[in-house]
């Protein structure tokens, strides 16, 4: 058999397993409760390895393994700050979270701002920047998806698409949460098997660890050392946002802190994400490095990791990893569109309605909205306006601008009123906005910012100074807020 | 059960993993500007320490949390 007849055979066998499962779970639920959240239903190890597979994304397979691959380790310390995103994450907003989540109904996040700032216009105006968001979000993943298949299948692009889009949607929207966390903890596996054979095997082909990275250096000087393509501001930049700033950045793997019961399983979950990540990293960045060395001349960067496979693998191995690969970019698409319908149902179409909605009803609208957005993004994924990791990078700034201080300093700081949330979340975001204007102005490159600073650092500093300010200038938050969301506190001192 | 586990034992601020974290941020940024000697493997130490060394440092600083809380 051809070597596009094995890939297709051993994709074919594991897109069908996935469906499987997701029909399977589809029979066990009652609820949009099940659906959304699955909440005390799932272990540590699914909780942790739904909270990483969202967060990497096929963009950290495809997008991220490229851009490394031309920046070489001025791009590595984003790596390494993204391996550290679940710690900031779990420590300063999951524990927070799952605890107000046990006594306020909450599906999303927009659920926790509307009952932190007691007022449904911050929650409202969240949901919308989200939306705005996961669209071109999704159409990264599925062009990475795309790509995959047209170097391994050698079929067109967009058939490619066509496929691997109605099958992720459908699958999304057969299955709800519980089928996506256990989905995500299988395809973690298969990522570490994969990337645990394909890392050596690259170091090796590029000569091992040491000729590999003098190779590297002399055909990228400026790349084989921390600074040098790049300059410092972007790489100590780049370093500060792709961590700490996942808190607001990542609002589809934030909703796994509202899954677990204890905080036992949150803690485990934390191990299980983090150890999985650096591992993954690691490999990555081992795997982009190999690919400079072995694929010089290759011009689309986005294409690194599936030419690497297909050069070094056996099929029948290479499509193994290449179902982790889509794996990660399935789990990201899953996750933000099961996000995505909630957002629409809990937070704008059920808050209208004056009539009690029943469950059954509310599950339809949800798969409907689904259904929706997957397909917007699967047209904008037609014709995509950049790289990979460049229009993810765009989505990410609008989120880490716009939720992550009204998200933290919601959870530790009583004296953050409502004022202080919209107006830091809006500012935020259009101060992000700008900085990409402004770079695209100046350099005439949506990717080249002022002094090489990220939009997604500029947007989330000016969000924290108008929140803060704002906060400081208005009438304090209702005691029954206060109460709701620091009781610990007082129960601690009593 | 789960129930009284978010209720009964209060909230404790971990504040040696917020300074781990500090030191992280601050201590990464610094850390990336300094013009590093030369390493073994055709690498400076500044890729070892940062890069490297960096993944050590989170995954160490997560399972310090998780045993101790603090």
């Amino acid at each position: 058999m051809e070597a596009a007849g094995q890939y297709t055979l051993i994709l074919g066998v594991y897109f069908a397993l996935m469906m499987g499962l997701g029909v399977w779970f589809n029979s066990r639920k009652r609820s949009r409760t099940d659906y959304f959240l699955a909440r005390g239903k799932l272990g540590p190890g699914a909780i942790g390895f739904s909270y990483s597979a969202t967060q990497m994304s096929g963009s950290s397979y495809m997008g991220a393994i490229g851009t490394e691959r031309t920046f070489g380790y001025n791009f590595s310390p984003a790596s390494v700050s993204s391996a550290a995103a679940p710690w900031f994450t779990y420590v300063l907003v999951g524990d927070r979270l799952r605890r107000v989540a046990s006594r306020v109904r909450c599906h999303t996040l927009v659920d926790v701002f509307d009952a932190r700032y007691y007022s449904k216009a911050p929650g409202r105006w969240a949901a919308m920047i989200m939306l705005l968001a996961f669209i071109p979000l999704i159409a990264a993943q599925l062009k990475a998806a795309g790509n995959t298949f047209e170097v391994l299948l050698g079929i067109p692009y967009l058939v490619a698409l066509g496929l691997f889009g109605t099958i992720v949607i459908l699958y999304t929207v057969i299955g709800g949460m519980e089928a996506v966390a256990w989905t995500d903890m299988i395809q973690g596996s298969i990522m570490i098997v994969g990337f645990a054979v394909l890392a050596p095997t690259a170091v090796i082909a590029a000569g091992g660890f040491s000729e590999m990275h003098r190779q590297y250096g002399e055909i990228n000087p400026g790349s084989i050392g921390l600074i040098g393509t790049m300059p410092a501001l972007w790489v100590v930049s780049s370093f500060l946002v792709w961590g700490f700033f996942q808190i607001g950045g990542a609002p589809a793997a934030i909703t796994r802190f509202l899954i677990p019961e204890t905080d036992s399983t949150l803690k485990k979950a934390m191990v299980y994400s983090i150890a999985f990540s650096s591992f993954i990293y690691v490999c990555g960045t081992l795997i982009a490095i190999s690919s400079g060395v072995l694929l010089p001349t290759l011009d689309r960067a986005d294409l690194a990791l599936p030419t690497l496979i297909a050069n070094l693998m056996p099929p029948v191995l290479g499509g193994v990893i290449i179902a982790a690969v889509l794996g990660a970019t399935m789990s990201t698409i899953d996750s933000i569109l099961l996000l995505a319908g909630s957002l629409v149902v809990e937070n704008l179409w059920l808050p209208r309605r004056n009539s009690e909605t029943d469950e059954a009803t509310a599950l339809r609208v949800a798969r409907v909205s689904t259904l929706t957005i997957g397909g917007l993004a699967l047209l904008m994924a037609i014709e995509p306006p950049a790289a990979i990791f460049w229009i993810v990078t765009m989505s990410f700034t609008l989120m880490a601008s716009g939720f992550t201080f009204p998200l933290l300093l919601g959870l530790w700081w009583p004296r953050a009123t409502r004022q202080g949330a919209l107006v830091g979340m809006l500012g935020g975001v259009a101060a992000g906005v700008l900085w990409y204007l402004a770079g695209y102005v100046l350099y005439g490159d949506m990717n080249s910012f002022i002094g090489g600073v990220w939009p997604a650092l500029v947007g989330p500093l000016v969000s924290l100074a108008l929140m803060v300010v704002v906060s400081l200038l208005t009438a304090a938050p209702p005691d029954d807020v206060v109460e709701l969301f620091f009781a610990d506190e007082v129960e601690a001192v009593a | 059960m789960a129930a009284d586990s978010n209720r009964s034992t209060g909230r404790r601020v971990p504040h040696i993993t917020l300074m781990l974290m500090a030191l992280f941020l601050v201590g990464g940024s610094l850390g990336l500007i300094v013009d590093w000697p030369a390493g073994p493997a055709n690498l400076d130490w500044g890729v070892w320490l940062m890069v490297y060394g960096g993944y050590v440092y989170v995954v160490a600083a997560a399972l310090f949390y998780v045993k101790t809380g603090k």
